[in-house]
């Protein structure tokens, strides 16, 4: 059962698309998943038409009851007959790397130095959901994230949809083929769930939404972890739940520089993570700049990528293969901290640890001491915030020492948030043994979380009042007639993170809508 | 001379050192042999210097030993190590004109004082054991390289035997006979060259340099490709830079191997975090500085501690002085904020201010050390000086 979510930006008007007045459904593809959730938006009287061919699309679509969406090119007559955007909605989740990635051998496709290994977390805490839509009427490509519209010219969203495009196009001929037009321009939204400020905002969990809304759309199916990568590297690793790798590659091309599973999220029940959202500050060197930076003058870097990483990656498999938490623990420590030290040996240096990441890493070493073995285990991105890896048995004393060591700021703000945590008594021999000189308020919060699938919601989210019976009628119960509904969904979309349109385009995109068409 | 009138007495001071290549980690604990050759400064004794008195006696009944005015453990290895050696080397004089008529069976008494504070954190066990030796040497008469018994107290004490600009050779011999220092260039070599310390403020103790090397020997792969693959070409690059006085090559190289020795400090298991949010601060103040300027003006370095040392030309120093001072105002005018070497008072233009000053923070810099490249250690003629009295006991300073 999920708990609530941190703070939504849901609630914000967003621009309304342009588009033609009265105009009704656009194509839309409904079938088998690849990576995060499709959703698929559908309304009125086309409604009842989706309801045959669907492929094993799962039954809560975006009309409601037990209407199966349409099948990808099922309808193709009707699908020329466009009358409004096509739009697609999807979620994505974040990954946290325990093997890193830190710079590129090539800037264009984005190919790493390493291989890098990451575990995605669950979408009931951490997500970005990502509408796209295309049209002939759109003039332009647009995207707005997290309300706010941004250059949609940017040389990696182009990238990756232009390699949408080009897959499209060569399945042009097949039976499947997306009739979408691939001329027509692109609106895009993204929302994440969590505020950018906590430094969580993830370009892998966006770029992997914006890819499978994209590949919804055109109709586009198999490896799509390459066209994430060409957004952002770690994007690739969103693509899958569970333990990812993504692999180097040798080829200059790129094309064997893709994600692989290593375990499903189910592979290890007990394993959990606790992100410690650190108070901000100033912003550091942005990734990309700083990887490049680092390639071109740390020599440690370029030992790490030849020398360390290919023999981590194997025993981290290894660890995670045979769920042994103290190899694993302590090599993402190393690994977190190596990937620091190239920071730090970088020209200028890069630091992205400050006082208080360090006060945490200090805290964790002092805590596995006591205990005797590696019971959590720190890892850190470019930034300051601390993801902490534990099992399930410890977390809520480890919890405890967190709450006493970083004492929340006030107690008005949820310092607590996520999946639920017991309180612990902390024995007072732990805390002297374990808890330093207390530092009020350097912690904001903690999220406690868990590996996640590339699946999003689970299915007993309720919908946000978007629900439409068969038959396109008004959403039972409400008795308001479907113009009204309409308008209500219209608002609804626009405030709820899919950017709208006004009358007439009744497509309200279902948020994470589950869909099972095909086993995981 | 045979004719002992009381103990024997030799007061010498010696100089602290500041490695631009850094020495971290050994590849033998007990002969102090290093992983890696390293490089050194060697900074002026009128700011930096510690003073030993060692005496012999037919008198005393133990080795003992006096740190600042407390006794501490005399029987500690590494004393007793530079002792040996030194006693060692003095036996091998025998028969010469030249040697100590000194019985090497007397116990000594040894009086060590810094002229800074040791709450600096610049406390020095280079320093300290050269003096040491230094003194030693001269008790029993011991002349010739000194810089390998030196070593066998701190490693890095022995670039301490020396003045100006230092290499302490990593060697090949597994006797270590080999692992010495050697002059690169006097200290008169480069006048320009100046040195600002910037003292911070005290933080809980980190952990001691020994037992930190060892941690990182054995545990960061990174450490071992840095002392096999990096350093070699470094400490040529270094030198050449030093010879030609190029700031510019010899300010960007000093900073990348502070940054890189701290790397193997994070790249350690436990890591081990020497610098702290001011210790970054004074980095990025240095980058904008340089940057402002168009090219290397100044150039930081970091040991097993937060204190930073700035290397710059003399004409910088009083325009960087006065960016530190806006940057970290001095918590109090009473303590005096400048020390050491004068330093004229510049007028910061609010160009360079707006562009390189960040958000200050108050009394996070306690104190500048103004000091400049120096000499080796000194013999003190004048008997007043001495650290012990004719007692052989630490003398109560007037």
């Amino acid at each position: 059962m999920r708990t609530a979510l941190p703070a939504l930006r849901w609630r914000r008007p967003l621009p309304v698309a342009s588009c033609r007045q009265g105009a009704g459904l656009g194509g839309s593809e409904a079938g088998p998943l690849r990576g995060p959730i499709a959703a698929i938006g559908r309304s009125g009287p086309a409604a009842e038409a989706a309801a045959n061919g669907g492929r094993g699309c799962h039954a809560r679509a975006a009309v409601g009851g037990a209407a199966r969406c349409r099948a990808r090119g099922s309808e193709r007559g009707g699908m020329a007959e466009e009358r409004g955007p096509a739009v697609v909605t999807c979620t994505a989740p974040v990954n946290i790397a325990v093997i890193k990635y830190w710079g590129k051998r090539d800037t264009d496709l984005i190919l790493p130095i390493n291989s890098s290994l990451s575990v995605t977390l669950h979408q009931d805490q951490l997500r970005t959901t990502t509408t796209a839509a295309a049209s002939r009427d759109f003039t332009e490509d647009r995207l707005w994230l997290n309300g706010e519209e941004v250059d949609a010219a940017q040389p990696r969203l182009q990238a990756c949809l232009r390699e949408v495009r080009r897959l499209a196009r060569k399945r042009r001929g097949d039976e499947d083929a997306s009739p979408l037009n691939l001329s027509y321009k692109v609106h895009v939204a993204s929302e994440n769930n969590f505020p950018t400020a906590a430094g969580l905002a993830s370009s892998a969990a966006g770029y992997a939404c914006l890819v499978s809304a994209l590949a919804r759309l055109y109709g586009v199916e198999g490896e799509l972890s390459e066209v994430a990568r060409r957004g952002s590297g770690s994007a690739c690793r969103s693509m899958l739940g569970g333990f990812v790798q993504w692999h180097r590659g040798e080829r200059p091309d790129g094309r064997d520089s893709v994600a692989q599973q290593l375990a499903p999220e189910t592979h290890w029940p007990e394993l959990r993570v606790l992100i410690l959202v650190v108070s901000g500050e100033k912003k550091a060197v942005g990734s990309t700049a700083g990887m490049q930076s680092s390639v071109d003058t740390s020599p440690l870097l370029k030992y790490r990528a030849e020398a360390v990483v290919p023999e981590r990656l194997s025993r981290m498999a290894r660890h995670i293969q045979e769920r042994d938490f103290e190899g694993f623990g302590q090599l993402t420590m190393q690994d977190s901290n190596q990937f620091h030290a190239t920071c730090l040996d970088t020209f200028p240096p890069i630091f992205y640890l400050n006082d208080v990441s360090r006060a945490i890493i200090a805290l964790a070493h002092r805590y596995n001491a006591h205990h005797g073995r590696t019971k959590v285990a720190y890892t850190f991105d470019a930034g300051p915030n601390a993801v902490i890896f534990a099992l399930e048995d410890t977390v809520d004393e480890f919890v405890a020492v967190v709450r006493r060591s970083f004492p929340p700021a006030s107690n008005g703000d949820r310092f607590l948030r996520g999946l639920p945590v017991g309180t612990a008594a902390l024995p007072e021999e732990l805390a002297a043994a374990v808890v330093a000189e207390p530092v009020p308020g350097a912690v904001r919060y903690i999220l406690h979380t868990k590996p996640g699938p590339r699946r999003g919601m689970s299915k007993e989210t309720k919908r946000q009042g978007l629900q439409m019976s068969p038959g396109g009628k008004s959403p039972s119960g409400c008795g308001k007639t479907q113009g009204e509904a309409a308008r209500e969904m219209v608002l609804e979309a626009a405030g709820s993170g899919c950017w709208g349109w006004r009358r007439g385009a009744l497509q309200p995109a279902r948020h994470g809508t589950h869909w099972a068409a095909r086993p995981a | 001379m045979a004719e002992e009138r009381g103990p024997a007495v030799v007061t010498c001071t010696a100089p602290v050192n500041i490695a631009v290549i850094k020495y971290w980690g050994k590849r033998d604990t007990d002969l102090i042999l290093p992983i890696n050759s390293s490089l050194s400064v060697t900074l002026h004794q009128d700011q930096l210097r510690t003073t030993t008195t060692a005496a012999a006696s037919r008198d005393f009944t133990e080795d003992r030993l006096w740190l600042n005015g407390e006794e501490v453990d005399a029987a500690q290895p590494r004393l007793q190590a530079c002792l040996r050696e030194v006693r060692r080397l003095a036996r091998k004089r025998r028969g010469d004109e030249d040697a100590s008529p000194l019985n090497l069976s007397y116990k000594v008494h040894v009086a060590s004082e810094n002229n800074f504070p040791t709450a600096a954190g610049l406390a020095s066990s280079a320093a300290g054991y050269a003096c040491l030796v230094s003194a030693l040497a001269r008790l029993y008469g011991v002349e010739g390289e000194l810089s390998e018994v030196a070593r066998r107290g701190s490693g890095s004490a022995c670039r301490s035997m020396l003045g100006g600009f230092v290499q302490w050779h990593r060697g090949e011999r597994p006797d270590g006979r080999d692992s010495v220092a050697q002059q690169l260039a006097p200290e008169t070599h480069w006048p320009e060259l100046r040195v600002l310390i910037l003292v911070v403020s005290g933080e809980k103790k980190a952990v001691g340099s020994t037992a930190g090397m060892q941690s990182s020997v054995d545990t960061s792969p990174l450490l071992k490709y840095r002392a096999e693959a990096v350093v070699p070409e470094r400490l040529s690059r270094m030198a050449r830079h030093i010879q030609e006085r190029d700031f510019e090559g010899f300010g960007q190289l000093t900073m990348q191997d502070s940054n890189q020795f701290h790397a193997t400090c994070l790249d350690t298991f436990p890591p081990i975090f020497y610098l702290n949010d001011v210790s970054r601060a004074i980095i990025a103040l240095a980058h904008r500085y340089n940057a402002h300027h168009g090219r290397t003006k100044v150039a930081y370095t970091f040991d097993a501690g937060p204190n930073a040392v700035i290397f710059a030309l003399e004409d910088t120093v009083d325009e960087f002085v006065a960016v530190v001072r806006r940057s970290f105002p001095p918590a109090s005018n009473g303590d005096r904020f400048l020390r050491g070497l004068p330093v004229g008072t510049a007028a910061l233009p609010e160009e360079l201010a707006a562009a390189v000053v960040a958000e200050p923070v108050p009394g996070a810099v306690r104190y500048i050390l103004h000091t400049k490249p120096g000499p080796g250690p000194q013999l003190l003629r004048d008997p007043d000086q001495h650290l012990l009295g004719a007692d052989g006991l630490p003398r109560r300073t007037a």
